[in-house]
């Protein structure tokens, strides 16, 4: 029977592509079982194993988190985002803006909860939440630029003005990021100034060990975030141009049938 | 094969049906619309909290603080002015009596006789360097509000450590 | 609020934001996965 070979046809390929139907990969497995297994043994070194700070107590422990949220959403977040940004201004190609919204979303991720964790350090070792420090502020400015690169994608309809003005929002986020890295040697502020000197390591050992342990950590989760997001924005520019064709289709079948 | 053209309505065009013959534009509906709109409110509050954020932060951004020999020295002109002042807390007593905490402290070799109402941080200790929140009451720095200037140094709690130090030999203590 | 207090919300937040995030992610690339064929996404 014709009819029950052309419903079970389509029905099998469709059974297959669900079963595989998933944004991960050999390379994306094999990151995510690093990234759980870094993360754990991190959690471990930050929470138990490194030693409590003399004048700090407990309170340190929020460094090992703090620090390495701030340098992935800023260094690698915002870094990448000024990458796509470049590469599309310069190549015009749709995988550049997906690679830079996707940079933008992780860094919009990690600034805010930079900004939290900071807040809660701050609390205890500061005295206060928040402080209109130059740094502070400068990090507030980024958490915000995020906002606004994200609100602009909303925004926009037509792929390539939203492409074209994701760009230059992008560019500005990535303009503030040298500005937060110098504020606090440029000008007076509460926030201490850069732990991380390579060739003076101002951290006691088991502590030095711990930082390093956990900002690598987070750098391979973003990475393994990143290539997610990356493919569903992929999957999405997919189902957006696969509804064009249809619409255009669809026009074109309800057009008069003039010859 | 049936081509006749399916009748709908999607709110754009009129009901009878007459879109622009061959048009390719995409259909701008009422979720694409919504969704602009959306995008375009929360790009206005983003404006907004961007304005926001720079107006508090550059008002303070330009000097956070005097240290304590700039303090003393723009005595005058500061006057009745709330400013912030940093500074080491000298060792010596700490006089706390209702709710008040009186210590003395100093930069560059100047010392500031300070009056402190209000909450003292949790680190406040001698020889920690703090921001106070005041003004100037002649020769007396009057503040209400006490901020810890940590360092970018952390030195682990260690039993081993606190035994060089005991024995007077820091230096060896470093790995 | 002790120091372990806000060491413990800190981590707290942190670890149900990005593993909610990452939830979000794989869910929705599962979605439109099983809607985009197989040969315009060649990374499997």
């Amino acid at each position: 029977m014709t009819t029950s070979a052309q419903v079970e046809t389509p029905r099998r390929r469709r059974g297959r592509n669900e079963r595989l139907a998933t944004t991960s990969s050999r390379f994306t497995r094999a990151l995510g079982v690093i990234a759980l297994l870094m993360g754990a043994s991190a959690l471990l070194l930050a929470l138990v194993i490194s030693p409590p700070e003399v004048t700090q107590g407990d309170a340190v422990r929020l460094f090992y988190l703090h620090v390495p949220l701030a340098v992935a959403g800023g260094y690698l977040g915002v870094g990448l985002l000024a990458v796509g940004s470049i590469g599309y201004l310069w190549k015009r190609t749709t995988f550049w803006d997906l690679l830079a919204a996707s940079a933008a979303e992780l860094a919009l991720i990690f600034t805010a909860l930079t900004l939290l964790t900071g807040s809660l350090w701050g609390r205890p070792v500061w005295g206060t939440y928040w402080e209109w420090d130059p740094r502070l502020t400068l990090t507030a400015v980024l958490f915000v630029l995020l906002i606004g690169y994200r609100a602009m994608r909303t925004a926009s309809v037509d792929p390539q003005l939203r492409a074209r003005r994701s760009a230059v929002i992008g560019l500005l986020a990535a303009a503030d990021v040298p500005l937060i890295r110098m504020s606090v040697d440029w000008w007076r502020g509460l926030h201490q100034t850069a732990t991380l000197n390579p060739l003076n390591p101002s951290l006691d050992g088991m502590m030095l060990f711990t930082f390093f342990w956990s900002m690598v950590s987070f750098a391979v989760l973003f990475l393994w975030l990143l290539v997610h997001r990356f493919r569903v924005a992929w999957l999405e520019e997919q189902l957006a141009d696969r509804a064009l064709d249809e619409a255009i289709a669809q026009r074109r079948a309800e057009a008069p049938q003039t010859p | 094969m049936d081509v006749t053209p399916p009748t709908q309505t999607d709110g754009v065009h009129s009901p009878d049906g007459s879109p622009a013959a061959g048009s390719l534009a995409p259909r701008v509906g009422g979720p694409v619309r919504a969704r602009r709109w959306r995008g375009i409110v929360l790009a206005g509050v983003a404006l907004a909290a961007l304005g926001f954020v720079l107006f508090r932060g550059l008002g303070n951004a330009t000097l956070y603080f005097y240290n304590a020999d700039e303090a003393v020295a723009k005595r005058d002109t500061l006057g009745e002015d709330r400013f912030r002042l940093q500074g080491n807390v000298e060792d010596g007593e700490v006089d706390r009596t209702s709710g008040t905490a009186r210590f003395t402290v100093s930069y560059n070799g100047a010392d500031v006789a300070v009056e402190h109402h209000g909450e003292l941080a949790k680190l406040f200790a001698p020889g920690v360097p703090v921001v106070l929140e005041g003004r100037w009451d002649g020769e007396v720095f009057r503040s209400e509000r006490m901020l810890i200037k940590h360092s970018e140094v952390y030195v682990e709690q260690n039993p081993d450590r606190v035994a060089a130090y005991d024995e007077g030999d820091a230096t060896k203590a470093a790995p | 609020m002790s120091d372990v207090g806000f060491v413990a919300v800190g981590y707290g937040v942190t670890a149900v934001a990005l593993a909610g995030y990452a939830w979000r992610v794989l869910a929705r690339g599962r979605r439109l996965s099983a809607l985009v064929p197989q040969e315009r996404r060649r990374w499997m």
